[in-house]
């Protein structure tokens, strides 16, 4: 800091008395009772009511504590800096920069929206991946993308991730959305014929959308040989249940046919 | 569909078959929509009320018609007609000598009456009528289960390949065999009937070729008027007229002599073919739906007629827009999807074997059905097998065909 900057902020302060102290640690006090009132007594309060207005009520103890700390910030301005041109000119200017470097994170998701808005990475209705969360995509935001997840939690992803995040879309704009059945079975088996099997499984699904393909890959693993059963259903919200159709009777039919199926083998107890 | 010229109408033969290629639903044509469009269109302007209309008849005034008078009026379709059309049809292939194309397929649309037209046919030329197997040899794959017969097949005909197999893991395995074996020409010679939806899946299901296919070329509101027309007067009841019961209008061409020049022609058929997309079995259980008679006018056998003074028979038919016809919401059909698509794509299943078809979430409790019975989508019939109802067919259709699943192609 150079000594003009030593004599500005002197003198901007200059007029700082021991009352003025005074006064700006009651404020501080009085500031941090409101807040802790609030937080407290609001939440009892919200205890009391129900359904929505419970909801309501909660949603105040942010706002209110936004607004206690507001109004204690610009008492103690009024006391410490003298409001010439020159000081409210810098106070506002350093406050700009501040605001700037807060909401640099906001604007970015703001023109990524817009980018998302023409490239379009995610549609509402297509299944995305953004940063591990997975879910249906419900709604496209200004600054977010709203999506919900098979365990029906609505998650809110800043549209900035597209800079930097990989976007997984599973269906992109369309109905064809891929599902995956695993089998794990024992090696000892005819490969064949369970191949043959699983596709009519599939084939005999009624979410099937039956006029995309099926496949049914077949890999040698060390405990066994797995199975993935790919097919696409008629719904892209249907995924889950599909699958679980698919595997349910694609167990059974495997049982049928007399196929055992891999499992890990126990690990020695040291103990024996 | 045929040529729209009402004066190629008679020109026309009312059974057809063609290739599936051919195969036209009615449409209803851009005029009827557009003065229909501009009439809807003019009713925001009108500062007047129209005066009241005063229907011919009103709905008190008419009653049903009695089942016995009915089965006259409008009987069931024996198919031998249909059948005569089809023989017309295979002419050129019963005659060809070579076994390059050992069978043919008759496709239909639900309520298409192929079981009867098949069994009519195999009747005309004495060839063996297949029956399907049970749903246990479907299950058991007993693969045998067409050998099981007299040992001279050599002229066959299936009526209902629908009936052969089941949309389960199991149930696949005898259907392909049988395919195969006759489109292989292992089985001598034969025509196969179809329920086109099932064929929908069955040609998924199997990778065998096509082999030629047939459909019964669809009815439009001409073919509608003359089939109608054709039971009316053999029904043996004198000089029958069809009218709109709301303003009169001819929905049959009235017999010469008769037509009152105030009266118009009605659109009824026109309505009804695009709607029953001109299969005949649902355009004719909407027409015997639609029917009604004045307490008054009983009809007369035409002995009687002739004894007293001349005095044509008057039917009524429901104006098509207060015609009671099933209107599902689309949370009901969304709801049970599973059990109108199966039910289709086997053209009837008894409830015990729907329930084996469908994942255990959606599982057709007795309930569901007699849900899906009185909001008029399903009927149960004699044999207890469980059947889209003919009424709620298009309903199904289109909403079936909105939401993406497996269709047929007419």
């Amino acid at each position: 800091m150079n000594n003009d900057q030593t004599e500005n902020l002197a003198a901007l302060l200059g007029h700082l008395t021991e009352t003025t102290i005074v006064q700006i640690v009651l404020i501080v006090a009085g500031t941090w009772l409101l807040i802790a009132l609030t937080q407290r007594f609001l939440p009892m309060l919200a205890g009391k009511l129900a359904g929505r207005n419970r909801l309501y009520m909660l949603a105040l103890v942010p706002a209110l504590r936004l607004c206690i700390i507001t109004g204690a910030v610009l008492l103690i301005l009024q006391r410490v800096i003298e409001p010439t041109l020159e000081n409210l000119v810098g106070l506002l200017g350093a406050l700009g920069l501040a605001v700037g470097f807060a909401s640099k994170d906001y604007v970015s998701s703001l023109i990524a929206g817009v980018v998302a808005s023409y490239e379009m990475p995610y549609r509402p209705g297509d299944w995305i991946e953004i940063d591990g969360t997975y879910g249906e995509v419900q709604a496209i935001r200004l600054r977010t993308v709203e999506i919900v997840t098979p365990d029906d939690t609505v998650a809110h992803i800043p549209h900035l991730q597209i800079w930097n995040q990989t976007i997984l879309n599973a269906n992109d704009g369309s109905q064809h959305l891929l599902c995956v059945a695993n089998f794990y079975l024992h090696p000892r088996h005819n490969a064949v014929q369970v191949l043959k099997l699983l596709h009519d499984v599939a084939l005999t699904s009624p979410f099937l959308q039956i006029e995309r393909p099926i496949n049914v890959i077949a890999q040698e693993k060390p405990f066994g040989t797995h199975y993935c059963l790919k097919a696409y259903p008629i719904d892209p919200r249907q995924q889950f249940h599909f699958v679980t159709d698919l595997t349910v009777r694609g167990k059974a039919m495997l049982l049928q046919l007399g196929v055992e199926f891999a499992t890990t083998p126990a690990i020695a107890d040291p103990a024996s | 569909m045929a040529s729209s010229d009402p004066s190629d109408q008679d020109i026309t033969p009312l059974w057809q078959y063609v290739a599936v290629t051919d195969y036209r639903p009615p449409a209803v044509t851009v005029e009827h929509t557009v003065s229909t469009g501009l009439s809807a269109f003019w009713q925001h302007f009108r500062t007047k009320e129209p005066p009241p209309e005063t229907p011919f008849k009103t709905e008190e005034e008419l009653q049903s018609i009695p089942g016995i008078l009915l089965e006259q009026i409008a009987p069931a379709p024996d198919g031998q007609r249909a059948a005569l059309a089809l023989d017309e049809a295979l002419t050129a292939w019963l005659d060809s000598v070579q076994m390059d194309q050992p069978v043919v397929l008759v496709l239909h649309p639900p309520y298409g009456m192929h079981g009867n037209i098949l069994k009519a046919w195999a009747g005309l030329h004495e060839w063996r009528v297949l029956p399907p197997p049970t749903i246990g040899q479907i299950f058991r794959r007993e693969t045998d289960w067409i050998m099981s017969g007299p040992a001279d097949l050599t002229s066959w005909v299936l009526p209902n390949l629908e009936r052969c197999y089941l949309r389960h893991a199991h149930g696949l395995t005898l259907v392909r065999r049988l395919l195969d074996q006759a489109c292989s020409g292992a089985l001598g010679r034969g025509v196969i009937g179809c329920d086109s939806w099932a064929w929908a899946f069955l040609r998924q299901a199997w990778s065998g070729a096509t082999p030629p296919l047939l459909i019964l070329q669809s009815f439009d509101q001409h073919h509608l008027a003359r089939w109608f027309q054709s039971f009316a007067s053999e029904s043996g009841i004198s000089d029958l007229i069809f009218r709109q019961a709301d303003n009169g209008d001819y929905v049959l061409p009235p017999p010469t002599g008769i037509q009152n020049g105030s009266a118009n022609i009605s659109d009824f058929l026109q309505q009804l073919a695009a709607y029953s997309r001109g299969i005949p079995g649902i355009a004719h259980a909407i027409w015997r739906a639609s029917l009604r008679t004045a307490p008054d006018e009983s009809p007369k056998d035409a002995k009687t007629a002739k004894e007293s003074t001349y005095q044509p028979t008057t039917l009524w038919v429901t104006p098509w827009r207060r015609l009671k016809r099933p209107a599902p919401t689309t949370d009901l059909l969304r709801q049970h999807a599973f059990i109108l698509h199966a039910l289709l794509l086997h053209n009837g299943l008894p409830a015990e074997w729907l329930s084996q078809l469908l994942p255990s979430s959606c599982q057709p409790g007795p309930a569901t059905l007699y849900r899906l019975k009185s909001a008029g989508l399903i009927k149960q019939q004699r044999d207890g097998f469980w059947q889209i109802s003919p009424l709620g067919y298009p309903a199904i259709r289109l909403f079936l065909k909105s939401e993406g699943y497996l269709m047929d192609d007419l």
